[in-house]
């Protein structure tokens, strides 16, 4: 059977060795923050930027009359293009399917500019000379078309 | 930062040393200049550069007003200690934020989604239009509070044009003011190596350092409300109203900066008066005047001008509590993100609680950990309604508001512990010391 004095060292040792553990883990956690900051800054300087989207939409307000009608091939980039253009697209049609309901629908609804993104190119788009729109801008994230 | 520069002393009390006086200048110019523009444009006057240099010129000449009539403040008294162990943290801390600011160079124009829908097209709004009411503006997100696209509109204005890339560095400069305040808030009761591991710890995450430019409202909230909660700790500590007006003027900041400012400024203020166990505790007035003047004018002024809110936000509940811990848990410890911060901070807290349950550190956990645990309720809900990706997108950029007051209550319990270990060591030494006369006396006798 162990002393009661016994109990309250061991247990005062156990604290102690806590306390240590902490002081230790601050220290050696910093150093490591140090070098995960360090490699996550190397990966981000030698990332290549890319600002074809900024490009794209910059080509696109510059050309899109104020207040007519545009879709965009992408709803995430939805955001973006209004920020550029200041207005939102057309939504709620498909843009996937057969050039012609393609141009069907977006004639429906009136839209005469599309800005196609590469990475969201619908099969309606893939060509890049369709002759059924005109392309006003080229960039390396796609292209901006105007309906013929 | 001159336009907050008198208000410093006059909101602290005391006058604090220059990391501390230069840091919060910024916090404090940046959330006054920016409520200036809604108070000018509150009687028709239009938002350009002459109004925009009244709103600086008025901001200081407020506050210098305000602290000649004030009894004239002391200097902070700072704990003692050396600096020499601080160096290399401090060298850390300084070689993160100046790479923070150097990408506000490198990086152009600024493409984060919610700059694009929120901050920066707001921004664009109130440039063009020289007004808030954004008429005509397609976003949803209207109703946010506005010094974050305010401070983007001021650029503008000041620079006569819209620039994306330049509205980076002002970003990046809440940062720095951060981790400044930081430094001289804990220097208040730490010796200058906790501060500096303290402030070390706050920003050495990729998470911080690549919102110190993206264009997002989260690190401009963090620095409100870490100095909200560490002022709110010194003001518990105190008898009388010593730092409610700046944990207060923080709060209402932090709430003018994001939604989610507001309910954890409220959960601080809620601690306080539970820790001090008097609801008309003094300094009360004080918080709650400032958080008012921060909340209050942008609230009427919506409604007069029919902004309206996001109703949709509590149309779907995600009740989904087990998806919710896996998701946070599963944010928290990714290491591309955070590092390890979250389970090394968590792990120093825990292992320390032996240490700071006694001492008065553990009011600055009470501080803190309520609104880590609460943020997991910004799960349940979300602007768009139905869509529950969104919530997992935004939910877990919640945590950087709270992440240096955590890296800060770590520092200071590993303090706690080092303390505690020092003074037993001291005990331990002085007793052999007394065993050693004892026996000596014991031989003298014999």
């Amino acid at each position: 059977m162990s002393h009661p004095g016994e109990a309250t060292a061991g247990r005062s040792r156990a604290v102690r060795v806590v306390g240590l553990a902490a002081v230790v883990l601050l220290a050696a956690g910093v150093a490591i923050q140090a070098v995960v900051v360090a490699r996550h800054a190397h990966t981000e300087l030698t990332a290549p930027r890319e600002h074809g989207i900024r490009e794209l939409l910059e080509a696109a307000a510059q050309r899109v009359p104020r207040g007519d009608r545009y879709a965009i091939t992408s709803l995430a980039r939805t955001p973006n293009a209004v920020y550029f253009l200041g207005y939102r697209p057309v939504e709620g049609f498909g843009l996937r399917g057969t050039p012609a309901a393609v141009h069907d629908r977006l004639t429906t609804a009136r839209v005469r500019y599309v800005i196609v993104l590469d990475r969201d190119r619908p099969k309606a788009f893939r060509s890049r000379h369709g002759s059924w729109y005109r392309i006003l801008a080229t960039t390396p994230a796609g292209q901006l078309l105007e309906l013929v | 930062m001159a336009a907050g520069w008198p208000w410093v002393p006059y909101l602290a009390r005391v006058r604090p040393s220059l990391v501390g006086q230069v840091a919060l200048s910024w916090l404090t110019g940046s959330a006054l200049v920016t409520l200036a523009m809604l108070l000018i444009v509150y009687p028709g006057l239009p938002l350009e550069r002459a109004t925009l240099a009244a709103a600086f010129a008025g901001t200081f000449a407020v506050g210098w007003a305000l602290g000649r009539r004030s009894p004239p403040r002391a200097p902070a008294t700072l704990v003692a200690g050396s600096l020499r162990p601080a160096i290399v943290p401090i060298a850390i801390s300084v070689a993160v934020l100046a790479y923070g600011l150097l990408l506000a160079f490198l990086l152009g124009g600024i493409d984060s989604i919610d700059f694009v829908k929120a901050w920066g097209l707001k921004a664009e709004f109130a440039f063009q239009q020289h007004d808030l009411t954004f008429s005509g503006h397609p976003s949803p997100h209207l109703f946010y509070p506005l010094l974050v696209s305010n401070m983007n509109a001021a650029v503008y204005i000041a620079l006569g044009h819209v620039n994306d890339t330049v509205v980076r560095l002002p970003g990046g400069l809440f940062g720095v003011a951060l981790a400044g305040s930081t430094w001289w808030l804990v220097r208040l009761r730490a010796a200058p190596v906790w501060a500096a591991l303290a402030v070390c710890l706050a920003v050495t995450t990729p998470e911080f350092t690549t919102t110190m430019t993206s264009g997002l409202a989260d690190l401009t909230t963090a620095a409100y409300l870490t100095p909200a909660a560490l002022a709110a700790f010194l003001w518990v500590r105190g008898n009388g109203p010593e730092w409610a007006a700046l944990a207060g003027f923080m709060a209402g900041a932090a709430a003018w900066t994001k939604l989610e400012g507001t309910p954890s400024a409220l959960v601080l203020l809620g601690t306080v008066l539970l820790l001090r166990r008097q609801f008309r505790t003094p300094g009360l007035t004080a918080w709650l005047a400032w958080f008012a003047a921060f909340v209050v004018p942008w609230q009427v002024y919506m409604r007069m001008h029919d902004i309206p809110l996001n109703r949709s936000h509590f149309a779907t509940l995600y009740l989904n509590v087990w998806w919710i811990a896996r998701h946070v848990a599963g944010q928290l410890s990714d290491p591309t993100t955070w590092g390890v911060f979250w389970p090394l901070c968590l792990a120093i807290i825990v292992l320390a609680i032996p240490f700071w349950w006694h001492s008065e550190w553990k009011y600055l956990a009470a501080l803190v950990v309520p609104n880590l645990i609460l943020t997991g309720g910004a799960y349940v809900t979300h602007y768009r309604a139905g869509i529950s990706g969104s919530v997992a997108a935004t939910a877990p950029r919640l945590y950087l508001h709270l992440a240096p007051a955590m890296a800060a209550l770590a520092a200071v319990a590993a303090m706690t512990a080092w303390n505690g270990l020092r003074a037993a060591r001291l005990e331990g030494v002085e007793m052999q010391g007394a065993g050693h006369d004892q026996a000596a006396r014991g031989r003298d006798h014999g």
